[in-house]
């Protein structure tokens, strides 16, 4: 026989193209999971960076102060003697939202648009009525917007446009449209371009500017010019690559690409376990050709060999379909998973476009033809291997495993390699080893089905008897006799409803511990900010002045403002949650959660502005203690502070430093405020304020007013926002099990033919076969839960407590989901019940005659 | 197994064997000392009631089991020194095996059932095909059927496609375990007929088990078993003089 001759497999496939669906979709499965999570991984980061790069242009270096926060113009000057720097451009960057409905962000570019190496940089092409050299666009209120913003409203140069911005609602007028080339492309060509007094005019102030856009001489190496301007920059400036940032969002992918391939990991397990199923029940119940084929003379070597052909079919049919799957799964899902990409780092999703990559589809179809070999490789062996006699006298039988002593020591191995793990990811923080944890947990959950089968057998027999009558000893008779076919079965329903419930869990407890903070932590009667979202969840910043505006509304007493802003310390990314003092000091605006110790009367502590509040994230990634001095550089120089306590806050993955904002004020210089909190005097219809202060500020400041249970609703939505995929997933898992069990029950019908035929001629009634079946399925689905709960919980409290800490910054409490749990539950029982009903239509409708008749 | 000329002897010689199934006093003496010798170009029956050894000892000369005690020597080779993959491949160049109970591949048509072992011994799909034609028209089955699959078939039909598969590969021995025991008597008839005319026309050694004294009457000779031991042998007479089964 041909080493690459299918002819054979092909033969013995025929009759199974039913049976072995299920084998393909599974596998097909797989390979669309992973070819799928690679695309939108792919797609993800080039649209990430592509932002980066257009924003950027061809400036090879920037220097801001973190989000947003002023410095002077004076700056650039100090700048542009360094040598090495080619040129300066003093940039306003700010951000505007459209008035309409859409509410769409544009990111607004001011600089000095008479300088015609600036408007090089960015790649800007005016369009050939006007060009830069209009002197309308230095009048005030002028701005150039793209083409295709304008096109898409209609709008011509000359007309006037109303956008929302932090001070308020202004009125702009259009002096220029641009090309799509350059920094033009951005967002869909979201994009105001200005000439930076106007911009310093509407979006900050006089002489201040928040970032510069540097191009350095082409001789010169970018890192050395970057370490000579980081000595002349005053405190709280910084000085980074556009090369550094796309780093930094490597960083961020690569933990999202971890958690894609923690799914993958599931996927391909669990097509695994379903190719496993399915090849050995496959194999098993055709031991007696494959004894045929040895009695004629073929070796165990050439039967193997065949067989692993068959499975290699069914490997190719299967990276056929999933392929296609999984490309369309990208263009499903690439959204949802940019935008919690986008929520956990704080940025605007950027618009994604899946592109096919060669790598993605050879690594999905090696995986899946290695996941249908690999299923394949242990029962092939098993049936190639049993005794010839055997084969050919007992059909359907399971054919003899590894011996106990073999399971229990493979089982001890797989016990003590998975605390190892868990171990190691403790001790190192590595994600790597959490990855293999949740590896080794799964491989474990699935070694653990036999166990489970034993411990519960006699339980099982009782609940079959008791739930079925008679009828119910053949079930638990059945599901004993064959019982590495039951444990599989079990181990796939474990397995895939595990994952689903551990990434449940995750949710549950991420959004659980959401809710719980900000319950405590807001307690307003309302809430007033700004409608628009600037990045990520994070409302638009508004001017301070809205604070005395709110106070002056009949009906409102106190007002708190709160400024949420990104930060760097450390290294990396933080955020700053800054309160007025009399937050801290009047718990009727709520108080947040302090865990563990804290110093003496930390609020007044934190509200004079003598220590500030650390998140549990900070405590984490940057190894601060309560008591420790925590020094932040900021726009006017260092401020070291005391840790005066530990809270538990969920605007920055890698920590948050909450303190007065008088104290931020005074050190960023940032007069904006993203929340207001207010509460109404005694006796005031709080509604009636809410529709009051729409009606005075609404327009002004682009304002949304909540109360305080939506806001917090608000967050928990977007905490469910980024868990958004897990209904599909469970319900592709549910399917999965469906098809599974149904495949399992249909095989174990099959086998019993002449059992059922004897069973109908002793005068069994068809309804009796019919419920055998039914409880035969409901067994596997209890039995599977059992183990699904175990992994899950076990899953979940490692992630939770370990991998997910680790891998995306996010410390979160321990929350289990059992209503989810008990959803889920019902759920598996109706899909084992949907599973059973054409197997058990089958059973009940043989004829015992032909029954008795089948061989 | 090398590919090594024919051996001197195509015959089949069992030497005191015995097989006992299970130890200590569970254990079961499916054969107890048997001996036997059969010549190249013999035709021997194996009768004897169920549970007699018959079987076990067909399953021991085609290499399918292996002896507890005593040797079996089959086309010159001992099986016992030979490895398994040596033994496949006696089975596959010179033994041919018809079960009782047809063992067809149910998703193989009757051609492809017939063809497929050629395939292992390194024949194309073309030549394996023309040789199974060959043999089914060799054993009567005409051509409408070759296109089917079993389960459209009599069972006089799959045990012919069963008796064109064991000679596909042209053995010199062919053991038959019960090839009769499915069918009615008519049909049995015409295989046993088949066979004694391979025996006759082709000199192919035959090793025929079965329990009805009838077809055991075939053969040349006809070895009696009975709780594992060898309680008889008689040489028979011509078919021709033989009753219906």
């Amino acid at each position: 026989m041909r080493l690459f001759d299918f002819r054979l497999p092909l033969r013995f496939l025929r009759g199974h193209y039913g049976r072995l669906a299920l084998t393909v979709i599974a596998v097909a499965c797989g390979v669309a999971q992973v070819s799928g999570n690679d695309l939108v991984s792919h797609a993800a980061l080039t649209a990430f960076v592509n932002v980066i790069d257009t924003v950027a242009g061809r400036a090879s270096l920037q220097v801001s102060s973190g989000e947003g926060a002023s410095f002077s113009e004076e700056v650039s000057r100090v700048v542009a003697a360094i040598p090495g720097v080619a040129l300066v451009v003093p940039v306003i960057s700010a951000t505007a939202f459209t008035t309409d409905e859409s509410g769409d962000l544009l990111a607004v570019q001011g600089f000095d648009v008479t300088d015609k190496r600036a408007v090089e940089v960015y790649e800007l092409q005016n369009d050939e009525a006007s060009g830069f050299d209009d002197p309308k666009l230095l009048q005030p209120g002028a701005i150039v917007l793209t083409h295709a913003f304008a096109d898409a409203r209609k709008l011509k140069i000359g007309d006037a446009i109303d956008f929302d911005t932090p001070r308020g609602r202004q009125r702009f007028t259009i002096r220029g449209l641009l090309e799509p080339h350059g920094v033009a492309r951005m967002s869909q060509g979201n994009l105001i371009i200005m000439d930076r007094d106007g911009a310093e005019d509407a979006f900050g102030s006089r002489g201040l500017i928040n970032r510069l856009d540097l191009v350095v001489d082409r001789e010169q190496d970018p890192n050395d010019v970057a370490r000579a301007i980081a000595t002349v920059l005053p405190p709280g400036l910084r000085v980074e690559a556009p090369a550094q940032r796309k780093a930094d969002l490597y960083k961020v992918m690569r933990a999202f690409g971890a958690l894609l391939s923690a799914f993958d990991l599931i996927g391909v397990g669990a097509a695994f376990l379903i190719a496993f199923n399915g090849l050995s029940t496959l194999f098993e119940a055709r031991a007696w050709q494959i004894g045929v084929l040895r009695a004629i003379g073929v070796t165990p070597r050439a039967v193997w060999r065949e067989l692993l052909k068959e499975s290699l079919l069914i490997g190719v049919t299967g990276t056929a379909l999933g392929i296609p799957a999984g490309i369309g799964f990208a263009l499903i899902f690439v959204g949802p998973i940019t935008k919690a990409a986008a929520l956990n780092s704080k940025v605007a999703t950027p618009d994604t476009v899946v592109t096919l990559h060669i790598s993605s589809l050879i690594l999905a179809a090696v995986v899946g033809l290695l996941a249908a070999s690999l299923g394949a490789a242990l029962p092939a062996w098993r049936a190639s291997r049993g005794e010839i006699v055997d084969t050919l006298r007992v059909r359907g039988a399971e054919q003899e495993g590894i011996g106990t002593r073999g399971r229990w020591w493979f089982r001890g191995l797989g016990a003590t390699t998975t605390a190892v793990a868990i171990a190691m990811e403790v001790a190192t923080h590595s994600v790597a080893w959490g990855l293999v944890a949740t590896a080794l947990l799964v491989v474990g959950a699935s070694l653990t089905a036999r166990p489970l089968l034993d411990a519960l057998h006699t339980p099982l027999l009782h609940a079959c008897r008791w739930l079925g009558g008679p009828i119910g000893r053949f079930t638990g008779m059945h599901l004993t006799r064959n019982p590495r076919r039951t444990a599989l079965t079990i181990a796939m329903l474990g397995v895939g409803l595990g994952c689903v419930l551990w990434l449940w869990m995750l949710a549950q407890s991420f959004e659980q511990s959401v809710i719980e903070v900000l319950t405590q932590s807001m307690r307003s009667d309302l809430v007033v900010s700004s409608s628009h979202i600037e990045s990520g969840f994070l409302e638009a910043p508004v001017d301070e002045s809205l604070l005395t505006d709110l106070a002056a509304i009949p009906g409102v007493g106190r007002v708190v403002g709160d400024r949420v802003s990104d930060w760097h310390h450390g290294g990396g990314p933080i955020a700053i949650d800054a309160f007025d003092a009399v937050y801290f000091s009047d718990p009727s605006f709520g108080q947040w959660p302090l865990v563990g110790t804290r110093l003496p009367d930390v609020w007044k502590t934190v509200a004079r502005g003598d220590a500030v509040i650390v998140s549990s994230n900070f405590v984490l990634n940057l190894h601060a203690q309560v008591g420790d001095v925590v020094t932040l550089e900021t726009p006017s120089g260092p401020l070291a502070v005391r840790v005066g306590g530990v809270i538990t806050h969920f605007t920055s993955p890698r920590g948050t430093v909450m303190m007065s904002r008088e104290l931020y004020e005074r050190f960023w210089r940032d007069p904006k405020v993203t929340r207001a909190f207010l509460q109404t005097t005694a006796g005031a219809d709080i509604a009636a304020v809410r529709a009051d202060i729409g009606r005075r500020l609404g327009r002004k400041y682009g304002l949304r007013i909540l109360s305080c249970p939506e806001i917090v609703g608000y967050f928990a939505s977007q905490v469910r926002l980024a868990f958004a995929g897990l209904r599909v997933l469970a319900g592709l898992v549910l399917l999965l099990v469906m098809v599974g069990i149904s495949d399992t029950l249909a095989a174990g019908v099959i086998e019993r033919t002449r059992e059922i035929g004897s069973l109908r001629v002793v005068g069994v009634p068809r309804a009796l076969v019919q419920r055998m079946v039914l409880l035969e399925s409901c067994a596997f689905g209890a039995l599977g839960m059992v183990l699904a709960m175990a992994l899950g919980l076990a899953l979940g409290t490692l992630w939770v407590e370990a991998t997910f800490p680790y891998l995306l910054g996010w410390v979160v409490e321990l929350h289990l989901p059992y209503g989810y749990a008990l959803e889920i539950t019902l759920a598996t029982l109706a899909a084992c019940l949907g599973a059973a009903y054409l197997p058990s239509r089958r059973a009940a409708a043989l004829q015992p005659a032909e029954a008795l008749r089948y061989e | 197994m090398s590919d090594r000329p024919m051996p001197p002897t195509n015959g089949v010689v069992v030497e005191h064997v015995s097989k006992r199934y299970g130890d200590g006093p569970q254990a079961v003496t499916a054969l107890a000392d048997v001996s036997l010798r059969i010549n190249a170009g013999a035709f021997v029956s194996i009768m004897g009631p169920s549970g007699s050894g018959k079987s076990t000892l067909l399953n021991l000369i085609a290499g399918l089991d292996t002896p507890s005690g005593g040797r079996v020597i089959v086309c010159g080779e001992d099986l016992a020194a030979l490895s398994d993959d040596a033994r496949s491949l006696l089975r596959l160049r010179h033994i041919g095996f018809v079960f009782q109970s047809f063992n067809l591949f149910p998703t193989f048509t009757a051609e492809e059932n017939v063809a497929w072992p050629l395939e292992f011994l390194g024949s194309s799909w073309r030549e394996a095909r023309a040789r199974a034609d060959t043999v089914l028209t060799h054993v009567g089955l005409n051509g409408a059927a070759r296109g089917r699959r079993p389960a459209e078939l009599s069972g006089g039909e799959q045990q012919r496609i069963a008796i064109a598969r064991a000679l596909v590969a042209r053995p010199t021995l062919l053991l038959a375990d019960e090839p009769t025991g499915n069918l009615d008597s008519k049909t049995g008839e015409s295989i046993l007929d088949l066979l004694r005319g391979l025996n006759a026309d082709e000199g192919l050694t035959i090793v025929l088990v079965t329990h009805s004294a009838a077809a055991a009457a075939y053969g040349h000779r006809t070895v009696e078993l009975r709780d594992g031991c060898i309680v008889g042998e008689q040489m028979e007479p011509r078919a021709s003089t033989l009753p219906a089964m």
